[in-house]
């Protein structure tokens, strides 16, 4: 077993490989740390492992070959299946997915958010103010009761947020957080995720889109097609790097 | 096939709903011990499409329309045990929030179309597609045999509880309190439509899904076969228990010879057989079969259908009612043996 | 790049051409369009059980047992008097309830009872069931022979026969209105919470929230893809082949559907374990029952009793 790549990591990645159904790779002898506290961006075009990445983080998914730290520990598909390990694993990492409409998938918007407390045994009257309070960060309290699904895209993902958020995670894990939302919500959002970096939160997020990542990102990763990280470091120095943007296909 | 709430007397859909809940309560046991959380979004993913198969109509030759159920081609995809579970939310849903098929009659159309369908379908699946790795043509070939033979016993119980209502359950007068047609009426009504125009629609269906799984996601059928999942082999009748089966078939067929006879076995001859022979009933004989009730089946024919069909009807129930007899302790016995490691202390379905 | 010369040439400006008389379209892109809107209308309009009525004031877990009572009742029943009371009871207890009556009425007279009406004309005849001729509709010269069949020599409406209509007719309405009443005046997520409580399978219940939920997804993918093919159908079909395209389609879509939707199954089951679900659906409890709900429970199951008691006495 090789030793931790950076004893700091809060989430790491050691030669990690992954296929989707066994034969289309996703990742391809990837090594990163995620450092606490730190706004990392995963840059990349579509279908270059970014997004595989992060569920990897998340340990959603199993790799075929390399391993995942997190908090300091091997974690292992078996580890997560732990009753102690698991559910306080996943109190401590959130993932918000791309697609809204895959993570909304409650009657009403009130037990979409309190889906993940509820699962993690939090009830009663703490519930409810957890929500509520959940949801006014996001400025949704007016969705409250609404059906996720009739909602716009817009208001669907800030209740995806406001469910994450509620459980309160270390490590925040966001797809594209920034597409298809407008102006006004991306400054919201900019903004939101800038107040929990300074508590002290880690935000690792995957995105093609090169305009939000130096007004968010104290790091960056830039994936190549060949489903390996190409560089890694600064994000301004890397959003200038030309040369690396066409060969990632990033510009 | 959906059965409306009135058609069925209370009596009929508390039996079916008996033979019923143990198959559903058996299959969301195995349904939740198999692959853990994912279950539960493939499930209701099932679910919604057997929904939604049922929902269209088909037009059919003639100007009518027939629905497929889509139960079979759940099975050969999700397995059959989560097929039931799919099928049963399906109906579910339809009962309560359609007023499609009746929520007393849950009971019944539970039994006809998600337990009884997925269950003959798959089984008639894998026996033509057969062990090893098959064609995809076979496969596809058995996946639309399999959809046929189950919606036409769906069919066929659908027919038999609706057609026995009239024999049981009227009034003095003749008025019938619930389906009024009788079994020469309701069973070849259901019979042929789904034999010919139904079942056929079903056929296809199942089959051009399995077709296009084959090419888009192996994946997902592979896990259903036996070759590639051994837990699910273990669980198939081997050889031995399918020639015994298919024996058991054989004779089921050859029952009807007994009406070449005439005359009544000796010692089971009723109190008007016994005056035949011997000139007189004795009393103790005649007073005990008035006070018997008449069964339904009684000298395993129905009023209203020919013998032959009485006889095959009459033996095919009474094999089943053994066969389940036999196989429900077994299922209770699997049931209570203890909770599996998956189980963190929870509590079964109750 | 230069484009291929069958793009650049220029469309002629050909008149259309005049209507077939009969639909371009397969039913399968004839019926989804209305599908999708009565579900829509139906499955997710949840205004009628957010308004102030009776009903809706009840707790769903004493309307779920009441109603499943009163379902009972109505198949025990035997005299038509005690069928007709409940058959009227409805409409009464939905205009309490705040229910639009067209609404009631299209969910719960034009649909299951309208098609038992048809039927169950057949068994209202002679031929189907012999009996007292109440009204005789035509007489032949002697029994007629059709194959195996022997029909007797006149056709008329036996007294037994529309008896028997009028009963399983009025039974039906009776059943379907007890069901509406509840489904129209409860939310869905309040009803499975119910559901939960009266002790049915965890797993059955959350399956249920969610096919529900796919429900939705489906049709919408479903529209799409039906729209997709509308829109690339560009030319006259023959009737027959026209049908049996609809229904080859129908098989290839329906593989399409469950392949696409299975992917964002994937997703969404992702997404719920990365929430810390376990296969354990926790759902939000209903609230104790406080004495209203108590007293209108005791109140309906014995007035269903009595309703079952009542039909005895009438004979």
């Amino acid at each position: 077993m090789i030793a931790s790549l950076d004893d700091a990591a809060v989430l790491e990645v050691d030669r990690a490989t992954y296929r989707y159904a066994g034969r289309f790779c996703a990742l391809q002898d990837v090594s990163l740390a995620v450092r606490p506290g730190e706004s990392l961006a995963l840059l990349g075009a579509n279908g270059s492992g970014k997004s595989t990445l992060l569920k990897v983080l998340d340990g959603l998914l199993p790799l075929d070959s390399g391993t995942l730290r997190a908090f300091g520990r091997e974690v292992t598909p078996d580890l997560l299946e732990d009753a102690a390990f698991g559910p306080a694993f996943r109190r401590r990492v959130g993932f918000v997915f791309q697609d809204a409409d895959v993570q909304v998938f409650s009657p009403t918007v009130f037990e979409e958010v309190a889906f993940g407390p509820l699962q993690l045994g939090i009830a009663g009257a703490d519930l409810d103010e957890r929500v509520h309070s959940a949801l006014g960060l996001l400025g949704a309290e007016a969705l409250v009761d609404r059906t996720p699904y009739e909602l716009s895209g817009g208001e669907k993902k800030r209740v995806a947020l406001a469910s994450v958020l509620v459980l309160a995670p270390e490590v925040l894990l966001l797809d594209e957080p920034l597409e298809g939302l407008d102006p006004r919500a991306r400054r919201m959002l900019l903004r939101l995720l800038e107040d929990l970096r300074r508590a002290g939160r880690t935000v690792v997020f995957a995105s093609h889109d090169l305009a939000g990542v130096t007004d968010l990102a104290t790091r960056a990763a830039v994936f190549g097609e060949d489903h390996r990280i190409l560089a890694e470091g600064e994000p301004k120095d890397l959003v200038s790097d030309c040369a690396l943007l066409a060969r990632a296909n990033l510009e | 096939m959906h059965i409306p709430d009135g058609y069925l007397s209370p009596a009929t859909c508390a039996v079916a709903g008996g033979l019923a809940l143990p198959a559903v309560r058996s299959a969301l046991h195995r349904a939740r011990k198999s692959v853990g959380p994912r279950r539960v979004s493939l499930l209701a993913l099932g679910a919604a499409f057997s929904f939604l198969i049922m929902m269209f109509n088909l037009p059919v030759p003639g100007g009518t329309s027939a629905h497929a159920v889509g139960a079979v081609a759940v099975a050969i995809a999700l397995g059959p045990a989560s097929a039931v579970v799919c099928i049963t939310v399906a109906l579910v849903i339809q009962a309560l929030v359609f007023a499609d098929g009746g929520i007393l009659a849950l009971g019944a159309n539970i039994l006809n179309m998600a337990v009884a369908m997925p269950l003959v379908g798959w089984g008639v699946y894998r026996l033509i597609a057969g062990g090893g790795e098959p064609s995809s043509r076979r496969r596809v070939a058995a996946a639309a045999a399999g959809g046929y033979a189950g919606i036409n016993i769906a069919a066929l119980l659908t027919g038999f509880e609706i057609g026995i209502q009239p024999l049981l359950f009227h009034t003095a007068s003749g008025r019938a309190l619930y389906s009024p047609y009788d079994l020469g009426q309701a069973l070849p009504a259901m019979i042929v439509s789904h034999l010919t125009v139904a079942g056929f629609a079903e056929a296809a269906v199942t089959g051009l899904m399995i077709a296009y799984l084959l090419k888009a996601n192996p994946a997902l059928l592979d896990s259903t076969t036996p070759h590639k999942a051994p837990r699910l082999a273990a669980a198939l009748p081997g050889r031995k228990l399918r020639t015994a089966f298919v024996g058991l078939g054989l004779l089921l067929v050859l029952t009807p010879i007994g009406l070449i006879t005439t005359a009544t076995a000796y010692g089971e001859g009723s109190a008007k057989d016994i005056a035949g022979e011997i000139g007189y009933a004795p009393k103790g004989i005649a007073s005990a079969e008035k006070s018997i009730p008449r069964s339904p089946l009684a000298d395993y024919a129905l009023p209203g259908l020919p013998p032959v069909a009485g006889y095959l009807l009459s033996g095919a129930l009474g094999a089943g009612l053994v066969a389940a007899g036999i196989a429900m302790p077994h299922w209770l016995r699997r049931r209570t043996r203890g909770t599996g490691p998956g189980a963190r202390g929870d509590q079964t379905c109750s | 790049m230069s484009l291929p010369s069958w793009l650049i040439a220029a469309p002629q400006a050909a008149p259309l051409p005049p209507p077939a008389g009969r639909a371009a379209h397969s039913f399968l892109a004839r019926s989804l369009p209305g599908a999708a809107e009565a579900l829509r209308r139906d499955l997710f309009s949840g205004q009628i059980a957010s308004r102030p009525g009776f009903l809706q004031r009840l707790d769903p877990r004493v309307k779920a047992l009441v109603g499943l009572a009163f379902l009972v009742a109505a198949g025990l029943a035997g005299h038509p008097l005690t069928l007709g009371v409940l058959c009227l009871a409805a409409p009464l207890l939905a205009l309490a309830s705040r229910v639009p009556l067209g609404a009631f009425a299209a969910r719960v007279y034009l649909t299951v009872p309208a098609f038992t009406a048809i039927l169950v004309a057949p068994a209202t005849t002679n031929w189907v069931r012999a009996g007292t001729d109440a009204l005789v509709i035509a007489r032949f010269s002697g029994p007629l022979h059709l194959g195996p069949l022997t029909l007797p020599d006149h056709l008329s409406l036996t007294t037994q026969g529309l008896a028997s209509a009028g009963t399983l007719l009025t039974r039906v309405t009776a059943s379907v209105s007890i069901a509406a009443l509840f489904i129209l005046t409860t939310r869905w997520t309040r009803a499975l919470g119910a559901f939960r409580q009266l002790r049915v399978p965890a797993l059955l219940v959350a399956v249920l929230g969610m096919a529900y939920r796919y429900l939705f997804l489906l049709l919408t993918t479903a529209t799409d893809m039906v729209a997709a093919r509308r829109s690339r159908t560009v030319a006259p079909t023959t009737r027959r082949s026209g049908r049996r395209e609809g229904r080859r389609f129908a098989g290839l879509a329906a593989g399409a559907l469950l392949t696409k939707a299975h992917r964002l199954s994937e997703d969404v089951s992702l997404a719920m374990i990365s929430r810390g679900f376990d296969g354990d659906f926790r759902a939000i409890p209903e609230p104790a029952l406080r004495a209203g709900n108590w007293i209108a429970l005791v109140a309906g199951l014995a007035l269903a009793a009595g309703v079952v008691g009542g039909d005895r006495l009438l004979g």
